[in-house]
């Protein structure tokens, strides 16, 4: 949730049902590693290959910060 | 959920290899997470980077069957959806009595004069099926809406037979080579992916795996070649089929290294428009020469 409104403060059109699609994504993953969590994040998240460099600079930024996603199971 | 032959992105990705199709992890995940939640995947990217490739495959791994409907400027929902037999239900009611035919109209919208076509297929086969929606941008945005409209129900209703439901969804992979943006609405459906030409490695790999016959050799030096044949002002850039067609027509020659004789008698084999071919015949030495591996 929280990386979604992330890239949303950075411009990227993602609206709560991409937001869902990727929790779900997520889910069914588990268990989910740093680089599923960013394939599952760019399929579901965007929809531009113009948009692929700014996902890329905004979750590098999101998981230097050091913010955890939540364990899911 | 039916059970699916793979239960990780590491057993699809090794499924499909098996199939000879190399898909890299980006990929491999967004096929899988679009079979596991049930949306469909839109995968984009230029001609010939294998995104036709990815439903077939995918097909036959799930074995499912591979329903597909190719898209063209002006189809409309009936040439996708069903169409009536009109003239199987001409002779029809020919054959009935001028007073009958009229008693037995109903008769004659009856299944047995239903045309499937591929979404009908597809909502009918639900599970039991691929669907693969070709070159979607060639279409208008009609039909789009349309289509739009079948991804979110998996159902139809036909006023003289009624509805037609999906008990569950087939996976479903819709293409585009962009030629103008897909709308948002449908986007959001979809999962998405945007297939690359492979880089140098991969591609090595991929005209391995699909033509064993190649050296290891060979295979580098077109593939080195065909990646800065991309990079030519071109107007078609050849595709992964291209390179794997043209590797195959150097080896079936006796090759073993790709030289700018040999490159510049064989070009038809990578390039199928005849200015790119003049344009890459002015530059073969650039094409060939830069393909000398180090060590050579």
């Amino acid at each position: 949730m929280g990386f979604g409104r992330f890239l949303r403060r950075r411009g990227l059109p993602v609206g709560t049902g991409r937001i869902l699609t990727f929790c779900r994504a997520v889910g069914a993953l588990a268990p989910v590693t740093r680089d599923g969590l960013y394939w599952a994040g760019r399929a579901s998240l965007i929809g531009r290959r113009e948009d692929f460099e700014a996902f890329d600079r905004a979750s590098d930024e999101y998981f230097r910060a050091g913010i955890r996603f939540p364990d899911i199971a | 959920m039916g059970a699916l032959p793979f239960s990780s992105v590491d057993e699809l990705q090794d499924a499909l290899g098996r199939e000879r199709y190399l898909a890299d992890r980006g990929l491999a995940t967004a096929i899988y997470l679009a079979v596991s939640l049930h949306k469909p995947l839109l995968l984009e990217g230029e001609a010939g980077v294998g995104k036709t490739e990815v439903a077939k495959v995918l097909a036959t791994v799930l074995g499912r069957e591979l329903i597909r409907l190719q898209c063209y400027e002006g189809i409309d929902a009936n040439q996708a959806l069903y169409e009536w037999n009109y003239s199987r239900q001409l002779i029809a009611a020919r054959a009935m009595e001028a007073e009958r035919a009229e008693a037995h109209v109903a008769d004659l919208f009856g299944p047995e004069y239903l045309v499937e076509r591929p979404l009908l297929a597809a909502i009918r086969a639900g599970s039991k099926a691929v669907l693969l929606v070709d070159e979607l941008d060639r279409a208008d945005d009609e039909f789009e809406a349309f289509l739009l409209e079948i991804l979110s129900e998996f159902a139809v209703s036909i006023p003289e037979i009624g509805r037609v439901v999906a008990e569950v969804p087939p996976a479903v992979v819709v293409t585009s080579n962009r030629t103008r943006e897909l709308h948002d609405a449908l986007k959001r459906r979809c999962l998405y992916h945007w297939i690359d030409h492979p880089g140098l490695e991969r591609e090595v790999e991929i005209v391995r795996a699909r033509a064993p016959e190649v050296s290891e050799t060979l295979a580098r030096d077109v593939a080195g070649a065909v990646a800065r044949l991309r990079t030519l002002d071109i107007a078609k850039r050849p595709g992964v089929a291209e390179t794997i067609d043209w590797a195959n027509a150097l080896a079936f020659l006796g090759a073993d290294r790709l030289d700018g004789e040999m490159a510049a008698a064989t070009l038809g084999a990578v390039l199928k428009d005849h200015e790119d071919q003049q344009l890459a015949s002015a530059n073969i030495a650039d094409v060939v020469a830069a393909g000398e591996t180090p060590d050579a």
